[in-house]
């Protein structure tokens, strides 16, 4: 299959699970119905008069937008994670695993302890927080990790990811646990939710994903370059370090604006580039517009799975990623613990 | 030395008479002794003579307590109750009923230790309280009410358990007045609305299914649960409750300005029976969400609001 098959079916398989995400859900509407609603908010096509009156609100203002939003977390978490992999030269790095989603959700938890979560100050700070929260992660990340060892490319920075994350989240916990009133939300962005997030939600992650993942790919030759070695990357005019922490800390930031807004949702940054790389090759003007693609996706197939499975009943969607995400994780972490044991 | 010896035996068993006598004249002759009962676990409770001294670990038990009128006996209670009940003395001692300092108990030296079996998280040989056990302190235990005739076996246990089976009798015929009353406005209204009972607010709400409490109340009110067919507590999904269309939703949702203005803003829920026709009323947290004889003030605010006056 060429190249230019191969993407066409990944853009025309997210058409598809877009449409399958919207047409099924927990309540039962028949897609015609769906249809007429598109055509109502969309040309003023009269509604029929059969139709139930909720219908045309919970199509457009709950299941699309939370379709939508899934698409664009999911988008927006899988390019954050190729940029990693790419720039520490590990395969297992991601936002999830070096820690940067619980760093933002630790921020996010923050706010909502203070108790401003609900303000309008709190509505411009949680964003902020997250964002300087996760970034503050990936430097005391890479930090300690590069004190271990100096290439960042075996173990270490996962290490690290993991007692970081396992930190965070018993500060988390203790948060909750000192302050009930709060304990069910800061469950929830533990685990991530894609619930009731509405349009203007949908609207700001959107435009800041967006942004930041077009400036991302306006690097794509710089991180091809870096893949080559650090010395290859001087050699060629790349200031390395100061290219790296670029990279690192904009692509935090991609993730720091989704955990602001949905919670910690783990492993889609991990799996969608590896998927990419295995179909494209690790050029980096397709791995991370197609990782977007596929992590969106991924995430919108994942929702479908948490709204549905259970219904009336949701499965938090962070569990749903889990579980297809942390075998993956294994088969990963093992693959590359037996290349490196062979080449020593 | 035979005749001595006769003699301080006599003097013996004449003092030992006295002392008898003495001991009976002078004390009032004791009503009570220490007894046996078993909890509701089926775990033997051996009540001491005296109890002057409970710690109640969980609110619902506490409200009983309270309307048995042994408020001051109580020396420790979980920190909920501590809000709820005003009269508790200044220096009552908050215990943390999930992370219990089973040393701070001791040294209030309690005659009698009540917890929800809860606090054993589903696991009968891991009693937190086995340490008080070890010392001789009473420890009962009580499942969480299931329904109302929970509540009502609760009342009498915890009567029993404290020597107040009188005032528990009298509190158990107030409830069961109070429950036939209600169901008496009940029957006189020919509706039965459709309720969306909403115990957690959005992004992650939270509702009940049939086999809880809260179901029993929405029933005893005169209401049709939405999520009847469900079981226990559980997320639900939004799409579901709108697609369902409630005619009233009830919110307990604590920890909130408004719940009410919370729910009637939700973009998508506008065509909501129960959002058009401004349905959504808030029925109090603690009432609706501890299972014990104040359940009565839910089911009121639930009835006035489905049936009016």
């Amino acid at each position: 299959m060429s190249k230019k098959l191969k993407i066409i079916v990944l853009v025309m398989s997210a058409l598809l699970a877009i449409l399958l995400s919207v047409s099924i859900g927990g309540a039962d509407i028949p897609i015609s119905d769906i249809g007429r609603v598109f055509a109502y908010r969309l040309f003023g096509a009269p509604l029929p008069s059969d139709m139930p009156s909720v219908t045309a609100g919970l199509i457009w203002n709950i299941r699309l937008p939370r379709v939508l939003l899934s698409f664009v977390v999911g988008a927006s978490l899988a390019v954050s994670g190729s940029v990693m992999q790419s720039v520490l030269k590990n395969p297992l790095a991601s936002s999830y695993t070096v820690g940067v989603s619980a760093g933002a959700g630790l921020g996010v938890v923050l706010i909502i302890v203070f108790g401003i979560s609900s303000t309008v100050l709190g509505a411009f700070l949680m964003p902020l927080t997250a964002i300087v929260f996760g970034m503050a992660t990936i430097v005391f990340a890479v930090l300690v990790a590069s004190r271990m060892s100096h290439a960042l490319n075996d173990q270490s920075i996962i290490l690290v990811g993991m007692i970081l994350s396992v930190f965070v989240n018993a500060i988390m916990m203790t948060f909750a646990s000192r302050s009930p009133e709060y304990a069910q939300q800061i469950a929830m962005w533990q685990m991530g939710s894609l619930s009731m997030r509405g349009w203007h939600v949908v609207g700001i992650i959107s435009a800041a994903s967006t942004v930041l993942i077009l400036w991302l790919c306006r690097y794509a030759k710089e991180m091809d370059i870096l893949t080559f070695g650090d010395e290859q990357a001087s050699a060629v005019g790349v200031d390395v370090k100061k290219m790296k922490w670029f990279l690192l800390l904009l692509s935090s930031m991609l993730t720091a604006v989704s955990v602001a807004f949905v919670g910690v949702i783990g492993f889609v940054d991990l799996i969608a580039p590896h998927i990419i790389r295995r179909f494209f090759g690790a050029a980096h003007r397709y791995v991370l517009p197609l990782s977007a693609l596929f992590g969106g996706l991924f995430l919108v197939l994942a929702d479908l799975l948490s709204r549905t499975l259970i219904a009336p009943s949701e499965i938090p969607i962070g569990s749903i990623t889990a579980l297809i995400g942390a075998p993956f994780f294994g088969y990963l972490f093992l693959k590359n613990s037996k290349r490196k044991a062979g080449a020593s | 030395m035979k005749r001595f010896n006769k003699y301080v035996s006599l003097v013996s068993v004449f003092l030992l008479a006295l002392m008898v006598m003495v001991g009976c004249g002078n004390d009032d002759a004791p009503t009570t002794e220490a007894f046996d009962i078993e909890d509701p676990l089926g775990l033997t409770v051996t009540v001491p003579v005296e109890v002057e001294a409970i710690v109640s670990l969980t609110p619902a038990i506490t409200g009983v307590l309270v309307d048995l009128g042994l408020t001051p006996y109580i020396v420790a209670v979980d920190g909920h109750s501590i809000f709820l009940f005003d009269d508790l003395s200044d220096d009552v001692l908050i215990v943390d009923s999930f992370n219990i300092e089973i040393e701070s108990i001791i040294a209030l030296d309690p005659d009698l230790v009540i917890a929800h079996d809860m606090i054993m998280m589903g696991d009968l040989e891991n009693d937190p309280l086995q340490p008080l056990r070890d010392l001789d302190i009473a420890v009962a235990y009580l499942p969480a009410a299931a329904n109302i005739e929970d509540i009502s076996r609760d009342i009498h246990f915890l009567g029993t358990l404290t020597r107040r089976e009188e005032a528990a009798t009298d509190l158990e015929a107030d409830f069961q007045q109070e429950l036939s009353d209600i169901a008496e406005t009940v029957a006189t209204s020919d509706r039965s609305p459709i309720v969306y009972f909403e115990i957690s607010p959005a992004p992650d709400m939270f509702t009940f299914g049939h086999s809880t409490f809260q179901h029993e109340l929405l029933e005893r009110a005169g209401a049709i649960n939405v999520f009847a067919d469900q079981e226990g507590w559980l997320p639900i999904g939004a799409e579901n409750v709108v697609e369902a269309n409630p005619e009233v939703i009830f919110t307990n949702a604590s920890f909130m300005d408004d719940p009410v203005g919370e729910i009637m803003q939700r973009s998508g829920w506008e065509a909501v029976d129960a959002i058009s026709n401004e349905r959504v009323y808030y029925i109090d947290n603690n009432a609706s969400s501890i299972p014990n004889h104040h359940i009565v003030i839910a089911l009121r605010m639930m009835v006035e609001h489905l049936h009016g006056e």
